[in-house]
């Protein structure tokens, strides 16, 4: 037979228990939920990261335009692309520093198509694209040719 | 303590553990989405610098003009009546042109090949490896707002691709010509 102070120490058992486990719950969930944020807080990161090699490649002195030392904006030579393809100059450990796990070819599509491979260190699981449209300079016919990059960033 | 006391403690715990859950909600249901960096940046970025790319490709089967000097000698040798382009290339030949650049020696056909070259590099870049909807055109001088199309009396110059029904990155480049100054448009619709 349990007595009355039982039954209340029982009741008060109980309600911490319940009180325990909502706890837990609200834990678990707020968990959860920073985990989903903090997972699109890296992917953010990681897309900011890509931008800025986007943005490296267009402006690395071995690619730009360049005439008497003024620079032309949203241009990549065409002999300077020809030679970083066929010298692998992007090979060096120095570049892996800069454009990591990724490939970047550029396309001519006017006047003729031609695509060259100027980096290519494919490391990860997933990668995502990014293409930017740039004029091929081709100094010595002095035309401008449409050319697109294609930047295959990989995420682990 | 009394039991009173205690149960208005309990009350009162029980009221700051809703108010928390619900802060905690409010916080993760009303959070802006903020959009995607990635696609934010391809799109206005890929506006800007198609249009930027496009006006300076050399036209190597026309003496070397680039495509914006022939945009600019279509708009001069076509006069102040804006023929319709579209994007299948159609041409409007009830309108003369008075002069201009002929790239084959012949007649001037500024207008039919730069027209003509814009219309396949946007189908190969952006409909193509890209695979975006888009829509370039070339209006007529407007009062007003840049770049807006308007229907009495027509702007519209030519035009290729596909309209953009819902939200679209926008880039409009004014190019002046002897008879006016022409706007050239280029929207990238936002993938849904």
């Amino acid at each position: 037979m349990k007595t009355k102070s039982q039954i209340q120490l029982g009741e008060t058992i109980a309600i911490m228990l319940v009180f325990a486990v909502l706890v837990g719950l609200g834990f678990a969930f707020y968990v959860r939920i920073s985990k989903i944020s903090l997972q699109k807080e890296l992917l953010e990161l990681e897309e900011q990261r890509a931008i800025q090699k986007v943005q490296s490649i267009i402006n690395l002195p071995e690619l730009i335009c360049s005439s008497e030392r003024v620079i032309s904006e949203n241009c990549v030579d065409l002999y300077k692309i020809k030679a970083a393809s066929e010298k692998k100059i992007f090979k060096k450990l120095y570049y892996q520093g800069v454009f990591g796990s990724s490939s970047i070819n550029v396309t001519q599509l006017t006047p003729a198509e031609e695509e060259w491979e100027i980096y290519s260190n494919p490391k990860g699981v997933s990668a995502s694209a990014f293409y930017l449209p740039v004029v091929i300079h081709d100094p010595i016919e002095n035309t401008n040719n449409f050319g697109l990059i294609k930047i295959l960033i990989y995420t682990k | 303590m009394k039991k009173s006391q205690m149960e208005m403690m309990g009350i009162a715990i029980i009221v700051v553990l809703l108010a928390f859950g619900l802060l905690f909600v409010i916080r993760f249901v009303l959070k802006e989405d903020r959009p995607e960096t990635k696609e934010s940046f391809i799109e206005s970025k890929l506006a800007s610098s198609v249009m930027d790319t496009l006006l300076k490709t050399t036209a190597t089967e026309c003496r070397g003009f680039s495509l914006g000097e022939l945009i600019k000698d279509c708009r001069e040798s076509i006069g102040g009546g804006p023929p319709v382009w579209t994007g299948d290339y159609v041409r409007d030949n009830s309108i003369e042109q008075a002069g201009g650049i002929a790239c084959y020696g012949g007649a001037p056909d500024s207008c039919d090949v730069s027209l003509s070259k814009i219309n396949d590099i946007l189908n190969s870049t952006l409909g193509g490896q890209l695979r975006v909807d888009y829509e370039f055109f070339i209006l007529s001088e407007t009062k007003g707002e840049p770049c807006r199309k308007v229907n009495y009396p027509p702007n519209i110059i030519f035009t290729a691709g596909p309209k953009c029904p819902g939200t679209k990155k926008h880039v409009c480049q004014p190019w002046p010509t002897s008879i006016d100054t022409i706007q050239l448009g280029l929207d990238i619709c936002s993938k849904a």
